[in-house]
Protein backbone atom coordinates (compact mmCIF):
# COMPACT_ATOMS: atom_id res chain seq x y z
CA UNK A 1 0.00 0.00 0.00
CA UNK A 2 2.96 2.33 0.45
CA UNK A 3 3.56 2.65 -3.27
CA UNK A 4 -0.09 3.32 -3.87
CA UNK A 5 -0.41 6.05 -1.27
CA UNK A 6 2.91 7.53 -2.39
CA UNK A 7 1.61 7.79 -5.93
CA UNK A 8 -1.67 9.29 -4.80
CA UNK A 9 0.23 11.84 -2.76
CA UNK A 10 2.42 12.66 -5.78
CA UNK A 11 -0.67 12.99 -7.97
CA UNK A 12 -2.29 15.31 -5.51
CA UNK A 13 0.85 17.43 -5.10
CA UNK A 14 1.05 17.76 -8.87
CA UNK A 15 -2.13 19.79 -8.59
CA UNK A 16 -1.54 23.49 -8.73
CA UNK A 17 1.80 22.67 -10.30
CA UNK A 18 3.56 21.59 -7.11
CA UNK A 19 5.83 19.48 -9.26
CA UNK A 20 8.89 19.72 -7.09
CA UNK A 21 7.00 18.20 -4.16
CA UNK A 22 5.35 15.66 -6.47
CA UNK A 23 8.75 14.69 -7.85
CA UNK A 24 10.23 14.41 -4.37
CA UNK A 25 7.43 12.15 -3.17
CA UNK A 26 7.32 10.07 -6.34
CA UNK A 27 11.10 9.65 -6.32
CA UNK A 28 11.26 8.44 -2.71
CA UNK A 29 13.00 5.12 -2.30
CA UNK A 30 10.45 2.32 -2.44
CA UNK A 31 10.33 0.25 0.73
CA UNK A 32 11.03 -3.45 0.72
CA UNK A 33 8.29 -5.35 -1.04
CA UNK A 34 5.63 -7.29 0.72
CA UNK A 35 5.60 -10.97 0.24
CA UNK A 36 9.18 -11.53 1.08
CA UNK A 37 10.93 -9.78 -1.77
CA UNK A 38 13.36 -7.98 0.44
CA UNK A 39 14.61 -5.92 -2.52
CA UNK A 40 13.87 -2.34 -3.56
CA UNK A 41 10.27 -3.01 -4.69
CA UNK A 42 7.43 -5.48 -4.48
CA UNK A 43 8.32 -9.03 -5.50
CA UNK A 44 6.90 -10.52 -8.70
CA UNK A 45 5.21 -13.20 -6.61
CA UNK A 46 3.43 -10.57 -4.53
CA UNK A 47 2.25 -8.73 -7.64
CA UNK A 48 1.05 -11.99 -9.22
CA UNK A 49 -0.81 -12.86 -6.01
CA UNK A 50 -2.51 -9.45 -6.06
CA UNK A 51 -3.28 -9.93 -9.77
CA UNK A 52 -5.03 -13.21 -8.98
CA UNK A 53 -6.97 -11.51 -6.17
CA UNK A 54 -8.02 -8.70 -8.54
CA UNK A 55 -9.13 -11.21 -11.20
CA UNK A 56 -11.08 -13.11 -8.55
CA UNK A 57 -13.02 -10.09 -7.25
CA UNK A 58 -13.79 -8.86 -10.77
CA UNK A 59 -14.77 -12.40 -11.82
CA UNK A 60 -17.20 -12.62 -8.92
CA UNK A 61 -18.63 -9.17 -9.70
CA UNK A 62 -19.41 -10.14 -13.30
CA UNK A 63 -20.53 -13.64 -12.43
CA UNK A 64 -23.17 -12.19 -10.14
CA UNK A 65 -23.70 -8.90 -11.98
CA UNK A 66 -27.43 -9.30 -12.53
CA UNK A 67 -28.09 -10.30 -8.92
CA UNK A 68 -25.95 -7.46 -7.63
CA UNK A 69 -27.66 -4.92 -9.92
CA UNK A 70 -31.09 -6.18 -8.91
CA UNK A 71 -30.21 -5.68 -5.25
CA UNK A 72 -28.57 -2.25 -5.69
CA UNK A 73 -31.34 -1.02 -8.03
CA UNK A 74 -33.78 -1.42 -5.14
CA UNK A 75 -32.02 1.46 -3.39
CA UNK A 76 -32.58 2.22 0.30
CA UNK A 77 -30.20 0.36 2.66
CA UNK A 78 -28.71 -1.64 -0.21
CA UNK A 79 -26.42 1.41 -0.70
CA UNK A 80 -24.02 -0.43 1.62
CA UNK A 81 -23.22 -2.90 -1.16
CA UNK A 82 -21.73 -0.48 -3.77
CA UNK A 83 -19.90 1.46 -1.03
CA UNK A 84 -18.30 -1.71 0.37
CA UNK A 85 -17.43 -3.02 -3.11
CA UNK A 86 -15.80 0.32 -4.03
CA UNK A 87 -13.61 0.24 -0.90
CA UNK A 88 -12.52 -3.38 -1.33
CA UNK A 89 -11.77 -3.09 -5.06
CA UNK A 90 -9.92 0.18 -4.58
CA UNK A 91 -7.60 -1.35 -1.96
CA UNK A 92 -6.86 -4.61 -3.81
CA UNK A 93 -6.58 -3.15 -7.29
CA UNK A 94 -4.61 -0.09 -6.14
CA UNK A 95 -1.96 -2.29 -4.54
CA UNK A 96 -1.79 -4.46 -7.67
CA UNK A 97 -1.38 -1.66 -10.24
CA UNK A 98 1.17 0.13 -8.11
CA UNK A 99 3.27 -3.03 -7.81
CA UNK A 100 2.84 -3.85 -11.49
CA UNK A 101 4.33 -0.58 -12.77
CA UNK A 102 7.22 -0.90 -10.32
CA UNK A 103 7.93 -4.48 -11.42
CA UNK A 104 7.75 -3.30 -15.08
CA UNK A 105 10.46 -0.75 -14.28
CA UNK A 106 8.31 2.34 -14.76
CA UNK A 107 9.27 4.58 -11.89
CA UNK A 108 9.37 8.30 -11.28
CA UNK A 109 12.41 10.34 -12.26
CA UNK A 110 14.91 10.49 -9.41
CA UNK B 1 -31.14 -7.27 -17.63
CA UNK B 2 -34.92 -7.11 -17.66
CA UNK B 3 -36.31 -4.61 -15.20
CA UNK B 4 -32.98 -2.85 -14.95
CA UNK B 5 -33.68 -0.01 -17.38
CA UNK B 6 -31.11 2.37 -15.84
CA UNK B 7 -28.24 0.01 -16.56
CA UNK B 8 -26.75 -0.72 -19.98
CA UNK B 9 -25.98 -4.33 -20.93
CA UNK B 10 -22.24 -4.91 -21.00
CA UNK B 11 -20.59 -7.07 -23.64
CA UNK B 12 -16.82 -7.65 -23.96
CA UNK B 13 -16.53 -4.67 -26.35
CA UNK B 14 -18.35 -2.41 -23.90
CA UNK B 15 -16.18 -3.59 -21.00
CA UNK B 16 -13.00 -3.03 -23.04
CA UNK B 17 -14.24 0.41 -24.12
CA UNK B 18 -15.02 1.44 -20.54
CA UNK B 19 -11.69 0.09 -19.32
CA UNK B 20 -9.85 2.13 -21.95
CA UNK B 21 -11.89 5.23 -21.11
CA UNK B 22 -11.03 4.66 -17.44
CA UNK B 23 -7.38 4.19 -18.32
CA UNK B 24 -7.17 7.43 -20.31
CA UNK B 25 -9.25 9.22 -17.66
CA UNK B 26 -6.83 7.95 -15.01
CA UNK B 27 -3.82 8.84 -17.13
CA UNK B 28 -5.15 12.37 -17.50
CA UNK B 29 -6.05 12.50 -13.77
CA UNK B 30 -2.62 11.40 -12.70
CA UNK B 31 -1.00 13.81 -15.11
CA UNK B 32 -3.00 16.94 -14.37
CA UNK B 33 -3.92 16.11 -10.76
CA UNK B 34 -7.64 16.47 -11.31
CA UNK B 35 -10.39 13.93 -10.77
CA UNK B 36 -10.69 13.06 -14.45
CA UNK B 37 -14.47 12.83 -14.13
CA UNK B 38 -14.74 15.60 -16.69
CA UNK B 39 -13.56 12.96 -19.18
CA UNK B 40 -15.26 9.92 -17.64
CA UNK B 41 -18.83 11.23 -17.22
CA UNK B 42 -19.25 12.45 -20.84
CA UNK B 43 -17.48 9.35 -22.18
CA UNK B 44 -19.90 7.07 -20.32
CA UNK B 45 -22.81 9.13 -21.63
CA UNK B 46 -21.44 8.77 -25.17
CA UNK B 47 -21.63 5.00 -24.63
CA UNK B 48 -25.33 5.24 -23.80
CA UNK B 49 -25.23 5.45 -20.00
CA UNK B 50 -27.95 7.82 -18.69
CA UNK B 51 -26.49 11.08 -17.30
CA UNK B 52 -27.59 10.49 -13.70
CA UNK B 53 -26.15 6.94 -13.66
CA UNK B 54 -22.87 8.24 -15.17
CA UNK B 55 -22.55 10.91 -12.45
CA UNK B 56 -23.56 8.48 -9.66
CA UNK B 57 -21.15 5.73 -10.80
CA UNK B 58 -18.36 8.24 -11.19
CA UNK B 59 -18.80 9.52 -7.65
CA UNK B 60 -18.74 5.92 -6.41
CA UNK B 61 -15.37 5.17 -8.03
CA UNK B 62 -13.82 8.41 -6.76
CA UNK B 63 -14.35 8.56 -3.01
CA UNK B 64 -12.06 5.68 -1.92
CA UNK B 65 -9.24 7.24 -3.96
CA UNK B 66 -9.86 10.64 -2.34
CA UNK B 67 -9.67 9.06 1.13
CA UNK B 68 -6.31 7.44 0.45
CA UNK B 69 -4.93 10.67 -1.04
CA UNK B 70 -6.20 12.79 1.87
CA UNK B 71 -4.72 10.45 4.50
CA UNK B 72 -1.37 10.45 2.78
CA UNK B 73 -1.22 14.20 2.38
CA UNK B 74 -2.27 14.67 6.00
CA UNK B 75 1.00 12.99 6.93
CA UNK B 76 2.82 15.65 4.92
CA UNK B 77 1.01 18.35 6.94
CA UNK B 78 -0.80 19.70 3.87
CA UNK B 79 -4.41 19.12 4.90
CA UNK B 80 -6.42 21.71 6.83
CA UNK B 81 -8.76 19.14 8.37
CA UNK B 82 -10.95 21.75 10.08
CA UNK B 83 -11.50 23.68 6.84
CA UNK B 84 -12.05 20.42 4.92
CA UNK B 85 -14.70 19.18 7.33
CA UNK B 86 -16.48 22.54 7.62
CA UNK B 87 -16.55 22.99 3.85
CA UNK B 88 -17.36 19.29 3.50
CA UNK B 89 -20.51 19.80 5.61
CA UNK B 90 -21.86 22.56 3.37
CA UNK B 91 -20.64 20.65 0.28
CA UNK B 92 -22.67 17.68 1.48
CA UNK B 93 -25.74 19.91 1.58
CA UNK B 94 -24.93 20.98 -2.00
CA UNK B 95 -24.54 17.34 -3.05
CA UNK B 96 -27.85 16.32 -1.49
CA UNK B 97 -29.74 19.20 -3.09
CA UNK B 98 -27.92 18.73 -6.42
CA UNK B 99 -28.66 15.00 -6.42
CA UNK B 100 -32.29 15.67 -5.50
CA UNK B 101 -32.51 18.11 -8.40
CA UNK B 102 -30.93 15.53 -10.75
CA UNK B 103 -33.47 12.94 -9.68
CA UNK B 104 -36.31 15.45 -10.08
CA UNK B 105 -35.18 16.20 -13.66
CA UNK B 106 -34.87 12.50 -14.42
CA UNK B 107 -38.35 11.79 -13.04
CA UNK B 108 -39.95 14.75 -14.79
CA UNK B 109 -38.16 14.79 -18.15
CA UNK B 110 -36.71 11.29 -18.39
CA UNK B 111 -33.25 10.33 -19.63
CA UNK B 112 -33.23 13.04 -22.32
CA UNK B 113 -33.84 15.74 -19.68
CA UNK B 114 -31.16 14.34 -17.40
CA UNK B 115 -28.69 14.09 -20.30
CA UNK B 116 -29.43 17.64 -21.43
CA UNK B 117 -28.97 19.01 -17.90
CA UNK B 118 -25.61 17.28 -17.40
CA UNK B 119 -24.40 18.15 -20.93
CA UNK B 120 -25.28 21.86 -20.68
CA UNK B 121 -23.61 22.03 -17.25
CA UNK B 122 -20.50 20.48 -18.80
CA UNK B 123 -20.46 22.89 -21.74
CA UNK B 124 -20.72 25.94 -19.46
CA UNK B 125 -18.23 24.76 -16.82
CA UNK B 126 -15.67 23.44 -19.31
CA UNK B 127 -15.87 26.64 -21.37
CA UNK B 128 -15.06 28.74 -18.31
CA UNK B 129 -12.46 26.48 -16.70
CA UNK B 130 -10.90 25.31 -20.01
CA UNK B 131 -10.35 28.89 -21.20
CA UNK B 132 -8.90 29.86 -17.82
CA UNK B 133 -6.55 26.86 -17.81
CA UNK B 134 -5.30 27.51 -21.36
CA UNK B 135 -4.72 31.19 -20.53
CA UNK B 136 -2.84 30.21 -17.38
CA UNK B 137 -0.74 27.68 -19.33
CA UNK B 138 0.19 30.36 -21.86
CA UNK B 139 1.08 32.82 -19.10
CA UNK B 140 3.13 30.19 -17.30
CA UNK B 141 4.91 29.21 -20.53
CA UNK B 142 5.85 32.83 -21.22
CA UNK B 143 6.81 33.85 -17.69
CA UNK B 144 7.98 30.51 -16.33
CA UNK B 145 6.43 31.32 -12.93
CA UNK B 146 3.61 30.10 -10.74
CA UNK B 147 2.16 31.96 -7.77
CA UNK B 148 1.06 29.55 -5.07
CA UNK B 149 -0.58 32.00 -2.69
CA UNK B 150 -3.07 34.52 -3.99
CA UNK B 151 -3.59 37.95 -2.51
CA UNK B 152 -6.49 40.12 -3.60
CA UNK B 153 -9.08 42.57 -2.30
CA UNK B 154 -11.64 39.77 -1.75
CA UNK B 155 -9.28 37.82 0.50
CA UNK B 156 -8.47 40.96 2.53
CA UNK B 157 -12.19 41.74 2.89
CA UNK B 158 -13.05 38.17 3.93
CA UNK B 159 -10.32 38.22 6.55
CA UNK B 160 -11.43 41.61 7.86
CA UNK B 161 -14.98 40.37 8.51
CA UNK B 162 -15.73 39.79 12.18
CA UNK B 163 -19.05 38.11 12.95
CA UNK B 164 -19.21 37.19 16.67
CA UNK B 165 -19.82 33.54 17.41
CA UNK B 166 -18.81 32.37 13.93
CA UNK B 167 -15.05 32.97 13.92
CA UNK B 168 -12.89 29.88 13.40
CA UNK B 169 -9.10 29.61 13.27
CA UNK B 170 -7.90 27.85 10.11
CA UNK B 171 -4.28 26.62 10.24
CA UNK B 172 -3.86 26.84 6.45
CA UNK B 173 -4.24 30.62 6.47
CA UNK B 174 -3.09 31.16 10.07
CA UNK B 175 -5.97 33.47 10.93
CA UNK B 176 -9.58 33.52 12.10
CA UNK B 177 -12.33 33.71 9.49
CA UNK B 178 -16.10 33.50 9.83
CA UNK B 179 -17.18 29.99 8.87
CA UNK B 180 -20.26 31.57 7.27
CA UNK B 181 -18.00 32.62 4.37
CA UNK B 182 -17.19 28.98 3.62
CA UNK B 183 -20.84 27.94 3.36
CA UNK B 184 -21.50 29.23 -0.19
CA UNK B 185 -18.09 27.96 -1.29
CA UNK B 186 -18.76 24.44 -0.03
CA UNK B 187 -22.35 24.45 -1.18
CA UNK B 188 -21.39 25.42 -4.76
CA UNK B 189 -18.67 22.74 -4.76
CA UNK B 190 -21.17 20.07 -3.73
CA UNK B 191 -23.79 21.27 -6.18
CA UNK B 192 -21.33 21.01 -9.07
CA UNK B 193 -20.13 17.60 -7.88
CA UNK B 194 -23.68 16.25 -7.89
CA UNK B 195 -24.25 17.75 -11.34
CA UNK B 196 -21.13 16.66 -13.26
CA UNK B 197 -19.12 14.69 -10.63
CA UNK B 198 -16.33 17.30 -10.62
CA UNK B 199 -16.54 19.58 -7.58
CA UNK B 200 -12.87 20.55 -7.48
CA UNK B 201 -13.36 23.09 -10.27
CA UNK B 202 -15.02 25.32 -7.66
CA UNK B 203 -13.56 24.01 -4.39
CA UNK B 204 -9.87 24.58 -5.05
CA UNK B 205 -10.08 28.03 -6.72
CA UNK B 206 -12.54 29.32 -4.09
CA UNK B 207 -10.24 28.31 -1.24
CA UNK B 208 -7.31 29.94 -3.02
CA UNK B 209 -8.91 33.14 -4.24
CA UNK B 210 -11.46 33.81 -1.46
CA UNK B 211 -9.64 32.63 1.66
CA UNK B 212 -6.03 32.86 0.47
CA UNK B 213 -5.24 29.18 1.16
CA UNK B 214 -1.95 28.23 -0.60
CA UNK B 215 -2.60 26.13 -3.74
CA UNK B 216 -0.82 23.14 -2.26
CA UNK B 217 -2.99 23.10 0.86
CA UNK B 218 -6.15 23.93 -1.09
CA UNK B 219 -5.69 20.92 -3.36
CA UNK B 220 -4.95 18.68 -0.35
CA UNK B 221 -7.92 19.98 1.64
CA UNK B 222 -10.10 19.45 -1.44
CA UNK B 223 -9.43 15.71 -1.07
CA UNK B 224 -11.17 15.75 2.33
CA UNK B 225 -14.12 17.57 0.78
CA UNK B 226 -14.08 15.16 -2.19
CA UNK B 227 -14.20 12.18 0.15
CA UNK B 228 -17.06 13.63 2.23
CA UNK B 229 -18.98 14.61 -0.93
CA UNK B 230 -18.16 11.41 -2.78
CA UNK B 231 -19.30 9.16 0.05
CA UNK B 232 -22.40 11.24 0.73
CA UNK B 233 -23.22 11.54 -2.98
CA UNK B 234 -22.73 7.82 -3.54
CA UNK B 235 -25.03 6.99 -0.63
CA UNK B 236 -27.62 9.50 -1.86
CA UNK B 237 -27.61 8.19 -5.45
CA UNK B 238 -27.30 4.54 -4.36
CA UNK B 239 -30.23 5.04 -1.97
CA UNK B 240 -32.31 5.67 -5.09
CA UNK B 241 -30.63 2.82 -6.99
CA UNK B 242 -28.70 4.88 -9.56
CA UNK B 243 -25.16 3.54 -8.97
CA UNK B 244 -24.04 1.00 -11.57
CA UNK B 245 -21.30 -0.68 -9.57
CA UNK B 246 -20.03 -2.56 -12.66
CA UNK B 247 -19.34 0.71 -14.50
CA UNK B 248 -17.76 2.23 -11.40
CA UNK B 249 -15.43 -0.75 -10.91
CA UNK B 250 -14.43 -1.03 -14.58
CA UNK B 251 -13.46 2.63 -14.77
CA UNK B 252 -11.75 2.24 -11.41
CA UNK B 253 -9.69 -0.64 -12.87
CA UNK B 254 -8.63 1.38 -15.91
CA UNK B 255 -8.19 4.53 -13.87
CA UNK B 256 -5.86 2.91 -11.32
CA UNK B 257 -3.55 1.71 -14.11
CA UNK B 258 -3.62 5.13 -15.75
CA UNK B 259 -3.41 7.36 -12.68
CA UNK B 260 -0.09 5.97 -11.54
CA UNK B 261 1.42 6.13 -15.02
CA UNK B 262 0.19 9.72 -15.35
CA UNK B 263 1.70 10.63 -11.97
CA UNK B 264 5.04 9.18 -13.03
CA UNK B 265 4.70 11.23 -16.23
CA UNK B 266 4.53 14.51 -14.28
CA UNK B 267 8.07 13.97 -13.08
CA UNK B 268 9.39 14.03 -16.68
CA UNK B 269 7.66 17.06 -18.23
CA UNK B 270 7.63 20.84 -18.01
CA UNK B 271 4.82 22.21 -15.77
CA UNK B 272 3.04 24.25 -18.46
CA UNK B 273 2.52 21.10 -20.59
CA UNK B 274 0.27 19.68 -17.87
CA UNK B 275 -2.08 22.64 -18.19
CA UNK B 276 -1.96 22.48 -21.99
CA UNK B 277 -3.11 18.85 -21.87
CA UNK B 278 -5.85 19.71 -19.39
CA UNK B 279 -7.07 22.69 -21.43
CA UNK B 280 -7.01 20.85 -24.78
CA UNK B 281 -8.98 17.89 -23.43
CA UNK B 282 -11.49 20.14 -21.66
CA UNK B 283 -12.20 22.13 -24.81
CA UNK B 284 -12.52 19.00 -26.97
CA UNK B 285 -14.91 17.39 -24.46
CA UNK B 286 -16.89 20.63 -24.47
CA UNK B 287 -17.30 20.47 -28.27
CA UNK B 288 -18.23 16.77 -28.04
CA UNK B 289 -21.00 17.50 -25.53
CA UNK B 290 -22.19 20.54 -27.47
CA UNK B 291 -22.91 18.34 -30.52
CA UNK B 292 -25.46 16.21 -28.64
CA UNK B 293 -27.25 19.09 -26.91
CA UNK B 294 -29.57 19.64 -29.95
CA UNK B 295 -30.41 15.91 -29.93
CA UNK B 296 -31.62 16.01 -26.32
CA UNK B 297 -33.45 19.31 -26.97
CA UNK B 298 -35.20 17.73 -29.94
CA UNK B 299 -36.17 14.68 -27.85
CA UNK B 300 -37.71 17.06 -25.32
CA UNK B 301 -39.57 18.96 -28.09
CA UNK B 302 -37.58 22.11 -27.34
CA UNK B 303 -36.41 22.05 -30.97
CA UNK B 304 -38.12 20.87 -34.16
CA UNK B 305 -38.15 17.05 -34.34
CA UNK B 306 -34.99 15.60 -35.84
CA UNK B 307 -34.77 12.65 -38.19
CA UNK B 308 -33.19 9.50 -36.82
CA UNK B 309 -30.37 9.89 -39.34
CA UNK B 310 -29.52 13.41 -38.10
CA UNK B 311 -29.63 12.27 -34.48
CA UNK B 312 -27.37 9.32 -35.21
CA UNK B 313 -24.98 11.59 -37.13
CA UNK B 314 -24.71 14.11 -34.28
CA UNK B 315 -24.24 11.34 -31.71
CA UNK B 316 -21.52 9.73 -33.83
CA UNK B 317 -19.74 13.07 -34.34
CA UNK B 318 -19.91 13.64 -30.56
CA UNK B 319 -18.53 10.15 -29.87
CA UNK B 320 -15.80 10.66 -32.49
CA UNK B 321 -14.68 13.95 -30.92
CA UNK B 322 -14.73 12.33 -27.48
CA UNK B 323 -12.53 9.47 -28.69
CA UNK B 324 -10.24 12.00 -30.39
CA UNK B 325 -10.01 13.99 -27.12
CA UNK B 326 -9.01 10.85 -25.22
CA UNK B 327 -6.48 9.83 -27.88
CA UNK B 328 -4.98 13.34 -28.06
CA UNK B 329 -4.62 13.44 -24.27
CA UNK B 330 -3.14 9.95 -24.09
CA UNK B 331 -0.88 10.71 -27.07
CA UNK B 332 0.57 13.92 -25.62
CA UNK B 333 1.18 12.28 -22.24
CA UNK B 334 2.72 9.10 -23.69
CA UNK B 335 4.95 11.09 -26.04
CA UNK B 336 6.07 13.36 -23.19
CA UNK B 337 6.67 10.34 -20.95
CA UNK B 338 8.72 8.41 -23.54
CA UNK B 339 10.73 11.50 -24.57
CA UNK B 340 11.32 12.43 -20.92
CA UNK B 341 12.48 8.93 -19.96
CA UNK B 342 14.81 8.77 -22.99
CA UNK B 343 16.26 12.21 -22.25
CA UNK B 344 16.70 11.33 -18.58
CA UNK B 345 18.47 8.05 -19.41
CA UNK B 346 20.77 9.79 -21.90
CA UNK B 347 21.71 12.49 -19.40
CA UNK B 348 22.28 9.84 -16.70
CA UNK B 349 24.54 7.86 -19.06
CA UNK B 350 26.36 11.06 -20.06
CA UNK B 351 26.90 11.94 -16.40
CA UNK B 352 28.18 8.40 -15.78
CA UNK B 353 30.67 8.63 -18.63
CA UNK B 354 31.84 12.07 -17.48
CA UNK B 355 32.36 10.77 -13.91
CA UNK B 356 34.28 7.73 -15.23
CA UNK B 357 36.58 10.02 -17.23
CA UNK B 358 37.32 12.05 -14.09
Amino acid sequence: MDDMSKTFAAVAFAEENEHETARAIAAEKTPAGKGGGGGSGPSVLWVVTLGVAVSAVYGLLFLWQEDILRITARGSWTFIMPVAIAFIFSLVHGAFTSGLWTVCGLTAKK
Amino acid sequence: MEGLSNFIPLDPIGVTGLFLVGFVGGLVSGFIGSGGAFVLTPAMMSMGVPGIVAVASNMCHKFPKALVGAMKRYKYGQVDVKLGLIMGASAEAGVLIGAEFQQHIKTTFGDAGSNLYVSVAFVIVLAIVGTFVMRDAWRQHRQGTHDDTADNALIRWVRSLHIPGTMVYFPSIKCRVSFLVTIPMGFATGLLAATIAVGGFIGVPSMMYMLGVPGLMASATELVIAFVMGLGGTIKFAWSGFVDIRLAMIILAGSLFGIQLGAIGTTYVKPYLIKVVMGVIMLMVLVSRAFVVPVYMSQLNMLAPMSDTTMALLKNVSLGIMIAALLVGAGIITRALVAGIREHRQSTQFAGVAMAEE
